[in-house]
């Protein structure tokens, strides 16, 4: 930083303030992704809406199910807790999606887009702010677990809550297409629609296998059952699920397409 | 481009929506360090053009240089500072925070006590920018737009909603930072606020350039006031200040740029009566205008 007298800051000289292309990029995307963290770190009712609803599910249906012994000899208790955080962890990054589209489409964005801060670094800046709001998420449904007795190795709490992140992230696209797609007034009841459809068919409520057959069929081409079975891989162990990480990528291309198609259709309705 | 050292250049700029041509092969110059007025009715094409000036819509045709660069990389370096019309600010934010963050973002930016100061917004630092008066939003976006310390700074409409002591106060707050030798491009639909701020006043109509030129000048065309009258039947165009006249029925209408004068002129015959005297609305001028 150059200290600047009142006066030269006046009076700006033409060799002075040339910055080199694409300098700044590093402290833009932090300074957004900054404000934006705490911005979603002080909204109480979305962390209320994320954090308290998976936490009440999960100690409700734990206390009932809880210490009967599922598969590769695991407690249901621990095997509920990596779904019930997968399903919290899903409201959090779909949520956190359907504000950047509405934070995009608000007058907010045009404000933002005669700054220095590009299009792609402010949705960048806005994914890193998504981890934000998944973390806590995840973690407040992990230290329910742990209160109901749940016990496992620091290594496979880690590798739980890792592979849930990077397999939840990725649904920030999904709250992020919902918004393209729908009008503001609706896609507020889309998001939450779509997001419980995909925990209850996903598996994240009850087992995939007590459902009928149809619904299992579809249940294993979604995302969430897949952020579901890839977290409870630490903890029980088998075969890595390759098709999971598959489903996903599928899944995220298909989503960037739909973004890309969503956005060129918003470019063309919108006058401006 | 040839000329690095306009503000703005542009040549055969055109945008359009749909069947609507909002801005229509405009060519426009803005010499560095000037204070230019864009003056139109709604639909003028003052927004379309000052979105494309920031590089928020781009043209369909023609060619557009700020300080001899694409509007985004005029943008990108910090030149240029803009007050959108009704701009949204965060919301749910400190106005400290706010300004914060933005502070984050430019290359350049002045400052942030000297962005407080200048715009007056020390006394609602810790408000919400939720829970904002109309002028006290008003400030922050102008605090938003001298920010980067901008060579060129673009005001859509700033006055828009505001009283006539606001207005005041709000371009004494200009003249500090106009002091300094930057270029200021303002839209509005006050005439008189064209003519009391701007060096030079660019009418915009149907998206074209109506009328270029000093304030007087400006205001000889589209700002006399229309004098009507009953009175004996003769020539009146040779009053003083008086730019077209014309006989309706039993009235006659005069169109002056010097009310004041041609009245006291017209007045010293006993014979005429039944005077009115009304201002055109910016509409009306432009029809005559155009026409």
């Amino acid at each position: 930083m150059t200290t600047l007298t009142p006066e030269s800051a006046a009076a700006p000289t033409e060799a002075s303030r040339r910055p080199a292309p694409g300098s700044g990029r590093a402290r833009r995307l932090l300074s957004y992704a900054r404000s934006s963290v705490r911005r979603t770190l002080t909204d109480w009712s979305f962390l209320a809406f994320v954090i308290a609803l998976p936490t009440t599910m999960y100690l409700f249906f734990a206390g009932i199910y809880g210490d009967q012994i599922a598969q590769g000899g695991v407690t249901v208790a621990a095997v509920m807790m990596v779904t019930m955080a997968a399903y919290g962890g899903l409201g959090a990054a779909m949520s956190a999606g359907a504000e950047i589209q509405s934070e995009r489409s608000t007058g907010w964005f045009r404000q933002l887009m005669i700054t220095p801060l590009t299009p792609l670094e402010f949705f960048v800046a806005k994914v890193i702010a998504a981890v934000f709001a998944v973390a806590p998420a995840i973690v407040a449904v992990f230290l329910c677990g742990v209160a109901r007795g749940v016990r496992m190795p620091v290594g496979t709490w880690a590798a739980t809550f890792g592979v849930l992140l990077a397999a939840l992230l990725p649904m920030v696209l999904l709250g992020v297409v919902l918004g393209l797609w729908f009008k503001p007034q609706t896609a507020g009841a889309a998001t939450t629609l779509v997001m419980l459809a995909l925990s209850m068919i996903g598996g994240l409520w009850f087992p995939l296998d007590m459902m009928p057959e149809f619904l299992q069929r579809i249940g294993r081409l979604l995302p969430s059952y897949w952020a579901g079975q890839l977290g409870q891989w630490p903890v029980m162990g088998g075969a890595f699920p390759w098709q999971g990480v598959a489903t996903i990528g599928v899944w995220c291309a298909a989503l960037v397409g739909l973004g890309i198609l969503g956005y060129r259709r918003a470019v063309r309705t919108s006058r401006r | 481009m040839q000329n690095t050292s306009a503000a703005v250049a542009a040549s055969g700029l055109t945008k359009t929506f749909g069947r609507l041509t909002a801005v229509d092969h405009l060519d426009l110059t803005v010499p560095a360090g000037q204070i230019l007025a864009l003056l139109g009715p709604n639909g003028a094409g003052k927004s379309t053009t000052t979105e494309m000036i920031l590089g928020l819509t781009s043209p369909d045709a023609g060619e557009l240089r700020i300080f001899g660069r694409s509007p985004r990389a005029a943008v990108r370096s910090g030149d240029v500072g803009a007050m959108l019309q009704n701009g949204a600010l965060l919301p749910d934010t400190s106005v400290a925070g706010l300004l914060r963050t933005v502070h984050g973002l430019h290359a350049r930016p002045l400052p942030l006590q000297q962005v407080i100061e200048r715009s007056g917004v020390e006394g609602f630092l810790r408000a919400s920018t939720s829970r904002l008066s109309g002028g006290q939003a008003q400030r922050v976006r102008f605090a938003l737009a001298i920010m980067p310390d901008p060579r060129l700074l673009l005001l859509d409409e700033p006055t828009v909603g505001m009283d006539v002591d606001s207005r005041r106060r709000f371009w004494a707050a200009m003249e500090g930072l106009i002091a300094d030798g930057r270029t200021v491009v303002f839209a509005t639909h006050y005439l008189d606020e064209a003519d009391e701020f701007a060096d030079r006043i660019v009418v915009l109509n149907d998206g074209r350039v109506a009328a270029d030129g000093t304030g007087p000048q400006i205001k000889a065309v589209v700002g006399g006031r229309h004098v009507s009258f009953e009175g004996p039947e003769r020539d009146y165009s040779g009053l003083p200040g008086v730019v077209g006249a014309e006989r309706r029925g039993v009235r006659y209408l005069l169109n002056s740029s010097d009310s004041d004068a041609t009245l006291r002129a017209l007045l010293a015959d006993p014979d005429v009566h039944a005077v009115e005297v009304a201002s055109p609305s910016l509409e009306d001028a432009f029809l005559q205008l155009v026409a």
